[in-house]
Parts: C-alpha cells; sequence; structure tokens
C-alpha cells in the first residue's frame, strides 16, 4: 500500500524531467544557431582561401608550361580531362605560338569550388649576342640609302615585307649615338624598326630617312662580352693555292690561318668549329659553307681580310648555319671593312672591331660590333633568329600577363569538386613532373578570328575545333636536340661533332687543292 | 486524503496537493538566477561571436578587396600607372591600363582604367573608361576609414610612422617596379563597437 508521500513525489517527477528536457532544448537550438552561424563563416572563408589557392595553383601551372618550354616539351602540362595534381588542387595548360613564335600559354586551375585562369605571352630566346641584330658598341652611322629590315629564317627564306604588313621589327641599336643618313639619289634611307642609342644618346634621322619604329634611348649600356676560342684540333695552315680548292668535313680545326687564294674555294662542311688566327680570302675568292647538316662556326683571333670579290658563301641561305667570331685581340685600331661579294648568310660578332657593311654585300642574319657602319646604299635584312646559333641557355621575357575569364564550362558546375570527382572515379591524377606533353606533331593553322598559330604537342592534346584552315601539318617533327656546337637547340637533327672524323682531303694535312669540281648550288 | 482525528475533530490534510508560497518564492529565486546568469552568459558570447564575427567579416571583406586591386595592378604596366607618387608621398586613386594580349608582336592595352576611393562613403571604386560614355563603374569595396590607422589628416606629419604623411584609408604608393596598397577599414558593428582594420600589401607589376 502506498504511503500519501510516496503519491505525491510520484506526482512531481513528470514536471522535473519536463523542465530538464525544455532546458536542454533550448541549449540544443542556441548551440544549432551558433553552429549554423560559424558554418556559414566557414563556408565563406573556406571559399576565400581556396580562390587564393587556385589562382596561385595557375601560377605554378604557368611555371611549369614554361619550364616544360625551355626543356623541349610543349608547354602543355595535363588537359581537362586528365589534370595534374598539385597541392589542393589541379591544374592543366595550353600552349601555342603565333606567327611571331610568341608563345601564349592559358593556364586553368580548379581548388575546391574555386576556379582561376591566367594568361602569359613569352619569348623565348637564346642568350645570345647575336640577338641585339644590327648593334654597335660605339657610334653607329647608317648610310644614306641604306635598307634594314628583319625576318625569321625559322619561317623560310627572306621575303620582302609587304607594304604596310611589318611582321618582324629589326633591332638596330648602340651604346652611342646613331646617325641615320637620308637620301640617296632617290633612294630614302628605310629602317622597319625600333633603333635603340645608348643611354642619354640619340638617333638623328636626315631628311629622307625613314624610321618606322621606336627611337627612345637604351636605360643601360649593354655590355658586349669577349669572345670565348672554343678548344679545336690542331690542324695547321689551311691554305687553298689559287685557283684551287679545297675540303675540311665536319669536325673542329685549329691552325695558325686560313688563306684562300685569288679565284680558289675552300669548302667547309658543317657542323665544323674552325679556330684560326687570322683568315685571309685574296682577290675574288670564295670560302664555301655547307651548312646543311650542321652549323659551321669560325674563330678569328687576330686579322681578317676580305676583298671586293671575294665571298663568304653559304649555300643553305640560313644564316643560322654560318657564324663568324672575331676576336681580334690583338688589333689596336682601324676598321675591319667587310667587302663581300653577294650575299653573306650568316652572323658576325666582332666586339672589339669596328666592322664596315659595304653597298654590294647584303647581309641576311646579324652583325654585332664594337663599331658598326653601313656604307650608302647596304642593305642589311637583321635574321631575329640569328642567336640560335652558338648559344648557351635558352632564356625567356615575359610580354604579356594577366587572369581571364574561366569558361563557362568549367566555371559554370560550382559544386563539382575536382579532387573527390577523380578520387571517386579511381582516376590516379599524375604529378605535374609527369604531366609534361611532348612534341610530337606541329600544326600550323588559321583560327577562326584569322589569328595564325601554330600547336605543337600531340593529336590527342590538339583541339581541332578551334581550327579554320590548317596551313601546315608535321607529324613526328624531329625532337629538338642540344648539340655539342654552341649547344644549339634546333629543330634540326645535327649530328653530333664529337663523333665527327677529322679527314683531310686526299690524305693531305690541310685544305690542299682538290681535283674534283665542287658542284655549286649557291 | 486521510481524515485525522484531533480532540474528537475531523479535519482534512492535503499537503501533498501543491507548493507553499515560499517553496514558490525560492523556486522563482533560483530559477531567476538562472537564467539571468543564462541571459548574461548567452549575452556575452552572442557579443564575443558577433564582435569575432564581424571583425573576421571585416577582414574577408577587405581581402577581397585588396584581391581584386592586386590582380587589376598586377595586370597593368608600370609606366602607365598615373599618378607614381613615391613615398612619402601617396594617392589615393590610380589611372592605369592593362594588357589585353599580344597581336602582331604588339601589346594590346584595354581602356584606361582607375581605382580610387571615394571619401564621401567610404567605398573602393573601379572605373574603365572613366568620363567617357562607355564608362563603367563598380564598387569594390566598402568601410573604407577616412584615414589611415593611426594618422591624424592633414597636420603634415606622418604619425603613424609608415613612410607616408597625411594618408587617405586608401593609399597608392609607388616603390621600384611595385605598387604598395595600403587600406585602413572602418566599421561600427550592430553592439555599438568600433572596428577598425589595416592591411597592406605589395603588387609587382607583370606588365
Amino acid at each position: 500500500m502506498k504511503t500519501t508521500h510516496q503519491r505525491a513525489h510520484a506526482s512531481r517527477r513528470g514536471s522535473a524531467l519536463a523542465l530538464s528536457l525544455m532546458i536542454v532544448t533550448i541549449v540544443a537550438l542556441l548551440s544549432a544557431m551558433m553552429l549554423q552561424l560559424s558554418s556559414a563563416h566557414w563556408r565563406r572563408e573556406a571559399g576565400a582561401v581556396d580562390q587564393k589557392r587556385a589562382f596561385y595553383i595557375a601560377e605554378a601551372g604557368l611555371s611549369e608550361a614554361i619550364y616544360g618550354l625551355l626543356q623541349g616539351n610543349s608547354g602543355i602540362v595535363g588537359t581537362q580531362e586528365l589534370p595534374v595534381r598539385f597541392g589542393d588542387g589541379v591544374f592543366w595548360t595550353q600552349a601555342e605560338s603565333d606567327a611571331q613564335d610568341i608563345v601564349h600559354i592559358e593556364s586553368t586551375a580548379l581548388c575546391g569550388q574555386a576556379r582561376a585562369k591566367l594568361a602569359i605571352a613569352i619569348e623565348l630566346y637564346y642568350d645570345n649576342a647575336l640577338n641585339l641584330g644590327a648593334f654597335s658598341g660605339r657610334n653607329m652611322t647608317i648610310g644614306a640609302g641604306a635598307y634594314i629590315d628583319a625576318y625569321n629564317s625559322k619561317n623560310g627564306p627572306y621575303s620582302a615585307p609587304l607594304p604596310g604588313a611589318v611582321l618582324y621589327r629589326a633591332t638596330v641599336g648602340s651604346n652611342g649615338d646613331v646617325s641615320v643618313g637620308g637620301l640617296r639619289g632617290l633612294v630614302p634611307t628605310t629602317i622597319l624598326g625600333n633603333v635603340t642609342p645608348g643611354p642619354d644618346k640619340s638617333v638623328s634621322v636626315a631628311l629622307g630617312g625613314n624610321v618606322v619604329g621606336n627611337t627612345s634611348p637604351r636605360a643601360d649600356s649593354v655590355e658586349l662580352p669577349l669572345i670565348t676560342i672554343p678548344a679545336a684540333s690542331w690542324f695547321g695552315p689551311m691554305t687553298v693555292s689559287p685557283a684551287g680548292t679545297g675540303l675540311l668535313p665536319s669536325g673542329t680545326y685549329a691552325g695558325p690561318n686560313m688563306t684562300i687564294g685569288t679565284n680558289a674555294t675552300g669548302t667547309i662542311v658543317g657542323p665544323a668549329i674552325v679556330v684560326v688566327d687570322s683568315l685571309h680570302l685574296a682577290g675574288s675568292a670564295r670560302l664555301r659553307v655547307d651548312s646543311s647538316v650542321g652549323p659551321v662556326e669560325i674563330y678569328v683571333r687576330q686579322a681578317m681580310t676580305t676583298t671586293a670579290l671575294s665571298s663568304i658563301v653559304n649555300v643553305t641561305g640560313d644564316p643560322r648555319g654560318l657564324s663568324l667570331w672575331l676576336d681580334m685581340s690583338t688589333r689596336t685600331g682601324g676598321v675591319l671593312s667587310f667587302a663581300h661579294q653577294g650575299a653573306f648568310h650568316g652572323s658576325i660578332y666582332a666586339p672589339r672591331a669596328d666592322v664596315a657593311i659595304a653597298a654590294n654585300a647584303p647581309v641576311y642574319g646579324s652583325v654585332v660590333a664594337g663599331g658598326l657602319t653601313l656604307a650608302p646604299g647596304a642593305q642589311f635584312h637583321i635574321d631575329v633568329s640569328a642567336g640560335d646559333l652558338g648559344s648557351t641557355d635558352m632564356s625567356l621575357s615575359v610580354l604579356h600577363w594577366r587572369p581571364v575569364a574561366v569558361p563557362r564550362e568549367i566555371a559554370g558546375d560550382l559544386r563539382y569538386e575536382p579532387l573527390a570527382d577523380f578520387a571517386a572515379r579511381g582516376v590516379a591524377l599524375p604529378a605535374p613532373g609527369a604531366g609534361h606533353v611532348p612534341i610530337d606533331m606541329a600544326v600550323e593553322y588559321t583560327r577562326d578570328d584569322g589569328e595564325v598559330r601554330t600547336f605543337r604537342g600531340t593529336e590527342e592534346t590538339f583541339d581541332r575545333s578551334v581550327v579554320d584552315a590548317v596551313i601546315e601539318e608535321v607529324v613526328q617533327p624531329p625532337v629538338r636536340t642540344e648539340n655539342r656546337v654552341g649547344q644549339r637547340r634546333s629543330w634540326t637533327d645535327i649530328d653530333d661533332p664529337v663523333t665527327a672524323k677529322l679527314k683531310p682531303v686526299k690524305g693531305k694535312r690541310g685544305m690542299g687543292p682538290r681535283d674534283d669540281d665542287d658542284d655549286d648550288d649557291d | 486524503m486521510k481524515p485525522v482525528r484531533r480532540n474528537g475533530q475531523t479535519r482534512t490534510v492535503t499537503r501533498e496537493g501543491g507548493f507553499t508560497l515560499l517553496e514558490l518564492i525560492i523556486a522563482a529565486g533560483i530559477l531567476a538566477i538562472i537564467i539571468v546568469n543564462m541571459s548574461m552568459l548567452l549575452r556575452a558570447t552572442s557579443q564575443t561571436h558577433d564582435a569575432s564575427e564581424d571583425t573576421q567579416a571585416l577582414d574577408l571583406h577587405a581581402r577581397q578587396t585588396l584581391d581584386r586591386i592586386v590582380i587589376a595592378l598586377q595586370s597593368a604596366a608600370k609606366n602607365s600607372v598615373i599618378p607614381a607618387a613615391e613615398a612619402p608621398l601617396y594617392s589615393s586613386a590610380v589611372d592605369y591600363d592593362v594588357s589585353l594580349g599580344v597581336e602582331d608582336g604588339e601589346l594590346v592595352w584595354g581602356e584606361p582604367e582607375r581605382i580610387g576611393l571615394q571619401m564621401d562613403t567610404g567605398e573602393v571604386l573601379w572605373y574603365r573608361s572613366l568620363g567617357t560614355e562607355e564608362e563603367r563603374r563598380v564598387v569594390w569595396g566598402r568601410y573604407v576609414g577616412p584615414a589611415m590607422l593611426g594618422e591624424s589628416p592633414q597636420n603634415g606629419l606622418d604619425d603613424n610612422t609608415n613612410g607616408i604623411i597625411d594618408e587617405l584609408g586608401l593609399s597608392f604608393t609607388v616603390a621600384g617596379d611595385s605598387v604598395i596598397v595600403r587600406m585602413t577599414l572602418e566599421r561600427t558593428n550592430s553592439a555599438g563597437v568600433a572596428l577598425v582594420r589595416e592591411f597592406e600589401q605589395v603588387v609587382a607589376f607583370r606588365n
């Protein structure tokens, strides 16, 4: 039998429970509210952090693409279908060249729900003074009626630019003043490009002279490095008697002099390095350079003489195939008059000498000298790729950088989280180093907007939907190679001259006379 | 109910039927103390949370504003930035040109842009083609203070010893190939607490 107290206790138990439940419910609601607020704030913070991460991942993508280009790859890293993993996100890059060989790279990055896309335009070049085009360490004089323009030997032989369509700008420069002549008869002096005098120096253009470009002075002087003479096997004097012929096969040669007599022809087959104290071309002597297999580099320590009837003929017509490195260490003054019969396709680097280009010797290539003078009526067609020869390292200059809008198909679905998606699909994303796309094909094409682009990469990474018309398509072009001769990087395969054997003609030591006729094709 | 017999009389006692007044007063007192304490605790927590949240929101707002400024100036050409004020001078607005790309070997520049402080509203405004029919204007940020933190304007002194004299709440100072962006945000939250935050970022020109 229950007592009165027991019944009373029983009646009060329920109210305590209800009170407790009410308090717990209130606390739970407050906690949930706080959690909701914190969660919303955290999401905002996380979104901002992801956006920054995506931006920097895209930056990393640009760097990786540039690294790939410098290594001879296409600059394409990963694809939208299979991007590379970097940090907490992914990226892929696209790279193409335009008609001026400027490489345009786009890097797209996804991190969490954030997206970023950056674009950059870079110019790759070789660390080589020959990239200066026409350059004088001191004052420069361009005679009346002279003509200077530029072209790119990588795109084929020189052709005069169409009126109003300057594809490449000539680079004419000096550490001193530049004097541009006026009319020569009715022919004006014309320079299709920039003329850059030295710091605090100026360009004076005579009446009738025409400079289609900038003439602002440079900020700092250009220091012309002295020539480093490469090591070469001793060979002795290299002499071709008058009216005779001689041949130097591929290889490295060093000797006191190279002398080619009147009406004689000496041939050097590249790839070759020739180091001599002096180079003399007498009368109508001809030094023939066959650079169809590899470049020829001629180093002259002390003196070089040519005549108005002598010639140095580069049979390929490609300036990158011939370079004259004129050290002139014992020269104390005077002008190296580069008298020449006919066109000269090559580059001259003479940091200690004054070089004069004659009117009857049009130059296709680059001339960088301590002092440079172009005679009245001289013609100079600067090869913007001249620096590819004899270079040791590639460098780049960034022309343009900017963030670009992320395409709608990528930015549209903000719920898409790439890492989670690929993980769910069991797809292992490669690291950036493994995502570089090699060059298996090259396609020069016109885009829908009329721009000419060159794609290098693989068929799988080429988006043909953007192609309006294919100009040229090369499947499996030669891979870029590093060659010992100046560590040239080229699209052309070049035999390694280290393995080339020295082959004196007819058992003679030196460039002796040859009986067989030289089948000139120049 | 149990009848109780006392001196021959019968009375009904109902002790278990409710609370005494004293019990109720004590219970109400305890409940009031608990509620007051809880409300004080909740209020303090809420205020702290709100202040923290407002500060974080202000930081986030500042970072987003600065990010926009940084990306815009990174895309600009250094020699296009006007005025290129160097310390101890500054400017609270900059005009610049943005590179759009390279065509035919030449850089293509977009319409001139401006980032500047609207003093009366404390807004950071971005303009394109200012003063033309195609003018575009976007508010990139708010709550910019009238002066930089620690700076008393118009006294000709560098009060906050940051090398800049009398700078406003948004200032641009060119230093070599970079521009230093400084910004002070001020906001009073719902609890009446004044929040002041200062931010600084160095931006390197990319073009």
